[in-house]
């Protein structure tokens, strides 16, 4: 026992490993909330084209598009898609900015069916009132039905809030120093897997087990309305 | 008031509405009554815009 905390000490507080693992936590949770704020953006936006295209002639290119790039963005690999934005197409850029922008672009593309889903979600009578009272369809959307949405949205943008955080995991291959990166940085520089990893797991899953409860607290709120 | 003239309403051949006319004043109490599928809901829609009306007018006027 005592051996193990002597190791413990080495490999984290006699070397400042603590201090690598903090920030990376700080990067991993810099990353996972900027690929979520832009993965929001971009889902919300592809979800209103993809909704009105039925109607508006002229978004029907522009759903298309929206297609094609859920299709790509779906089709390709968080990694492979993060190496080429990193390699080819930003070169040169900050890891982390690169991270946060296909993160949130890998992001966007599930949102966009969660979002999607979530305005067909409610009530078709709920657009038919707002048009029957004298609102553009933009209007109705805007003010009517997908404030009403959101309580079907808010649990499955919780849940790929989850996932996006260990999503990031993989933010390493292209020198970003998240939370796993720092865990194997210290594993080479003291040749102590065990610990660093077991550590590193540990604090995903504590993190994963807070988000996971406030998401509950957050359905369960939700929900309030559904009991009569 | 509301003042429908003719209203028509036709779905793919099938004449739902034939030459509807009526009048709607204000404070009015109405109630539009008939069997499955004669068109009460479709008359409904037509009134809000809902479903284009095939010919005739609806004219929204105050009092």
């Amino acid at each position: 026992m005592q051996a193990w905390l002597d190791k413990l000490n080495e490999t984290f507080i006699a070397t400042n490993g603590y201090q690598q693992l903090l920030e990376g936590l700080k990067n991993t949770f810099i990353i996972t909330l900027g690929a979520l704020c832009i993965g929001v953006v971009i889902g919300t936006v592809i979800a209103v084209i993809k909704y009105f295209s039925d109607d508006v002639k002229a978004l029907r290119p522009l759903a298309w598009v929206c297609d094609l790039y859920i299709t790509v963005i779906r089709g390709v690999p968080v990694v492979v898609l993060l190496m080429i934005f990193y390699y080819i197409i930003l070169v040169s850029a900050n890891g982390v900015a690169v991270a946060i922008m296909t993160f949130g672009i890998n992001s966007g593309a599930y949102m966009a069916e969660l979002i999607r889903s979530g305005i067909n979600a409610v009530d078709s009578g709920q657009m038919e009132a707002g048009r029957s009272l004298g609102m553009s369809k933009l209007q109705a959307m805007k003010v009517v039905v997908f404030p009403q949405a959101i309580r079907y949205i808010l649990p499955a943008i919780g849940n790929e809030l989850i996932a996006l955080f260990k999503e990031t995991a993989v933010a390493g291959y292209v020198a970003v120093v998240d939370l796993t990166r720092a865990g194997n940085l210290i594993r080479n520089n003291t040749y102590d897997a065990f610990n660093p990893l077991m550590v590193v797991a540990l604090t995903y899953l504590i993190i994963v087990v807070i988000l996971t409860r406030g998401l509950w607290c957050v359905e369960k709120r939700l929900s309030k309305s559904d009991k009569r | 008031m509301i003042s429908v003239e003719h209203l028509t309403k036709n779905f793919e051949g099938l004449e739902v509405l034939k030459d509807i006319s009526v009048q709607i004043h204000k404070g009015d109490v109405m109630c539009i009554i008939g069997p499955s599928g004669s068109g009460k809901s479709t008359f409904l829609r037509c009134l809000n815009l809902l479903e284009k009306p095939s010919s005739g007018r609806i004219v929204f006027a105050g009092g």
